[in-house]
């Protein structure tokens, strides 16, 4: 089930921006909207289990489309195929049309033939993760600059900038120079969404950024993502949470082991899905909630 | 107790002093340098350089440091003097002295000890945030000198403390190659003035000031980053 490039964009997203504020994240307004993330195929292996089983979608500007499955569905590896954290064994992945070179190595595995390339692309790819994953040993500040400054080869000054005013968008403003260690789960993440934002990505890849939270911290950090998606945000959301996927997603897609049970647009999925695995995965989850 | 016999010597010592702090200055430096190298080694998917790096550690910690200063010393060392290319070479001065040695051998055993505490926290580093760096652009490189490294000496800063203490220690050994560091130094007042334990009790004063300011530095850098929980 492969969505078509025009399928399932969601209409009545409110792109309400807030007056006088800039928006948290700038669009990318090219002449030529092809998709910025176009899958086609993908296999993934580990060892003798088959973790993605030819899964293809593609995401265009402004989309955010939420993966939902159950647990070890392969929602994550999916993920972390489209910034080739992990490489697939097949099929493609193209970033605002760019194939991703991959070649087989000595030992027939699969590997990007060109790191130069995937480091370069993972720059448009702002990464966000379930377990934050600061870095302890900077500050506020220094975490969002660091790749700024030391990839992009921005000016510091530039780069402080920019980081402020991420800082001022998600609420942290005041705790530039803290330490990662003294902030509350719920603020390491907004700060590493603001990190994530920090190389003007056109895509933001979330995976479950609300799992490792407390309940009481779960709503500063999804609205912060909820105020990105109205600011037209291209992203991809893996979560677990289903009322806030049915609110801000343009599209949801349904893992079930490895293949792409079914897509389509938030109602379609919570309100009348086609496949019976589906609609028993939804309604497990609402009942749980 | 009496020390008048400073007046006469008090240079020979300072002398010493200086030694010694050079001796822990040289070794620590590059010792650290070949630990990360180890440390690195240690953790290699490439079973040459893991192997390498494993047998080097097990040497170096399977035998005595003040063996390891002997067949540097007395054999490594008489070796040179049997070839003229090297007598006659501008590093011959270098060569005849002790001190060379020491630091060469100190440099290895720091190698050795550090390089395994280095493989350790390299280690305790947690993966999400190496994943965090590679996921949004850094090289491998970078990622391993803005990243790995620095969080695997801030972890690694109490443990690193303690063995450049104990480096300081080990540069007592010098003295037994004729190097006047310290104890070098306490030894020639002793067989000089016949004076047997005043020269001792300052010498380990001196050693212990050492300590406590090598402590004093180590607890300085740790507290540039504040960790939660930490006092
Ligand atoms: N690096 C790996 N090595 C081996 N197996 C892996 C690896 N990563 C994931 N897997 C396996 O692949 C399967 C899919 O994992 P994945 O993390 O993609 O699932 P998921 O849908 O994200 O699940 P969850 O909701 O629990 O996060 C699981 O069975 C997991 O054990
Ligand atoms: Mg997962």
């Amino acid at each position: 089930m492969t969505p078509g490039p025009d399928s399932a964009r969601r209409t009545g997203r409110t792109n309400k921006q807030k007056g006088n504020s800039v928006p948290l994240h700038q669009p990318d307004v090219a002449s030529d909207p092809g998709p910025i993330i176009d899958v086609v195929d993908l296999h993934k292996q580990f060892g003798q289990q088959t973790v993605l089983d030819g899964v293809s979608f593609s995401a265009h500007v402004g989309d955010v489309i939420s993966l939902i499955g159950a647990s070890g569905s392969g929602k994550s590896t999916l993920l972390r195929c489209l910034n080739m954290l992990e490489v697939p064994n097949r099929g493609s992945v193209r970033i605002s049309g760019e194939e991703i070179a991959l070649k087989t190595n000595h030992k027939g595995v699969s590997v990007p033939a060109d790191a130069r390339q995937v480091d370069r692309i993972r720059t448009r790819l702002g990464m966000v993760f379930q377990n934050f994953n600061l870095w302890p040993h900077m500050t506020v500040l220094e975490n969002l600059i660091e790749v700024p400054v030391r990839v992009l080869r921005q000016s510091r000054a530039e780069a402080i900038e920019h980081a402020e005013a991420l800082l001022e968008k998600v609420g942290l403003a005041n705790k530039h120079h803290c330490y990662p260690s003294f902030l509350s789960g719920g603020q390491q993440q907004r700060v590493a969404i603001a990190r994530a934002l920090a190389t003007r990505p056109s895509v933001m890849l979330f995976d479950e950024p609300t799992s490792a939270l407390d309940p009481e911290l779960v709503g500063e950090v999804l609205k912060v993502i909820r105020d990105l998606a109205q600011d037209g945000c291209t992203m991809v959301l893996v979560t677990h949470e289903m009322a806030f996927a049915r609110d801000v997603s343009s599209q949801v897609m349904f893992l079930h082991k490895g293949r792409i049970e079914e897509a389509g647009s938030p109602e379609q999925i919570f309100v009348s899905p086609n496949s019976e695995r589906c609609r028993q995965f939804v309604n497990a989850q609402h009942s749980r909630s | 107790m009496h020390f008048e016999w400073t007046a006469t010597y008090g240079h020979i010592l300072l002398t010493g002093l200086l030694t010694t702090i050079e001796l822990l200055l040289f070794s620590g430096f590059f010792g650290f340098l070949l630990a990360l190298l180890v440390g690195f080694g240690r953790l290699s998917k490439q079973p040459l350089i893991a192997w390498l790096s494993l047998s080097f550690t097990n040497l170096i910690r399977g035998t005595p440091l003040l063996v390891q200063i002997y067949v540097l010393y007395y054999g490594v060392g008489s070796l040179f003097v049997g070839f003229p290319a090297v007598r006659d070479s501008f590093l011959w001065p270098y060569l005849r002295e002790g001190f060379w040695y020491v630091v060469v051998a100190l440099t290895l055993s720091v190698g050795g000890y550090v390089g395994e505490v280095i493989k350790g926290g390299l280690r305790g580093v947690p993966k999400g945030e190496l994943e965090a760096a590679r996921a949004l652009g850094m090289s491998r490189f970078l990622m391993i000198r803005r990243i790995w490294l620095p969080r695997a000496i801030q972890i690694l800063l109490p443990s690193l403390a303690g063995e450049s203490v104990g480096l300081l220690k080990s540069t007592a050994l010098a003295s037994t190659v004729a190097v006047m560091d310290v104890l070098g130094a306490a030894n020639l007042v002793r067989a000089q003035t016949f004076r047997t334990y005043e020269p001792l009790l300052l010498i380990a004063v001196t050693y212990l000031v050492l300590a406590l300011l090598i402590e004093h530095v180590f607890r300085r850098l740790e507290l540039r980053i504040p960790v939660r929980g930490a006092l």
